[in-house]
């Protein structure tokens, strides 16, 4: 199964973050995608994303408006930035972009 | 004693509100005759950073204005519903509604988060918002909230 990654994260940890990590986790299922969402919020990091998971990912995307931990596990990879409002908002959307953006 | 992070004496409905600083200070004041925080005028200026780094409002008539704050004792989620629907910010929805986390800067019981990033996740869902929206009353919503967040 095609996989999907993504790592939310905002300022105070407590709205945004989960708010994102929701809209992209059924984002991602509803396109076929095993998916899994990291967040680093107020209760730390949760769903910790390995470098087996960042690896296997066809589409990598961050929702972050801070810097988060663990950045390098990242390095080498094609990520897709995007706006938490616009993951909350977005989720489908985005997905069908990258994936044109990917040609697949 | 701990103290519950959702009372129904935290819901208030039919507001007379008519702008964002209106209701961000009532956001304050009812935190602190709640005696959640310790100086209302710290949570009013923590509310307010928060919104000076991005707008909480969530477009559906809802907004989300939230704080970690040094003068808040206890973690609690406050809703507050308007009469008539206000700007949040100029070319943004309206809004209805705030739901307004309010939470000290340190020693949070784990249970507490996740009472929070719970709610958080249902806030995308349009159904949960409409029911918000429509609750009749503040049973209605106190129970809406509770099987949700299953407390």
């Amino acid at each position: 199964m095609k996989k999907m990654v993504a790592l939310c994260a905002c300022p105070m940890g407590l709205a945004h973050t989960f708010m994102a990590a929701e809209a992209l986790e059924q984002a991602g299922k509803q396109a076929g995608y095993e998916t899994k969402v990291e967040t680093q919020g107020a209760d730390g990091i949760q769903n910790e994303l390995t470098l087996e998971d960042i690896n296997e990912a066809t589409i990598i995307i961050h929702a972050v408006a801070i810097t988060p931990e663990g950045m390098e596990r990242f390095n080498g990879k094609e990520v897709y930035e995007v706006e938490l409002q616009e993951a909350i908002k977005n989720g489908n959307r985005i997905i069908k972009e990258i994936e044109e953006d990917l040609g697949l | 004693m701990k103290q519950e992070i959702f009372k129904i004496e935290n819901i208030h409905l039919d507001l007379d509100i008519k702008n964002k600083a209106q209701l961000l200070n009532k956001i304050a004041e009812k935190a602190f005759e709640g005696g959640v925080c310790r100086n209302k005028e710290q949570v009013l200026k923590g509310l307010n950073e928060r919104e000076a780094m991005a707008t909480t409002n969530l477009g559906k008539g809802i907004c989300i204005p939230h704080t970690k704050n040094d003068a808040i004792e206890n973690p609690s989620i406050f809703i507050f519903r308007l009469k008539e629907s206000i700007f949040w910010n100029e070319e943004e929805e309206k809004i209805n509604m705030a739901i307004s986390l309010i939470m000290p800067k340190q020693n949070i019981e784990n249970i507490h988060i996740k009472v929070l990033t719970s709610l958080s996740r249902k806030l995308i869902y349009d159904s949960f918002i409409k029911e918000l929206l429509e609750g009749k009353s503040r049973d209605e919503i106190y129970r809406l909230i509770h099987q949700t967040l299953q407390l």
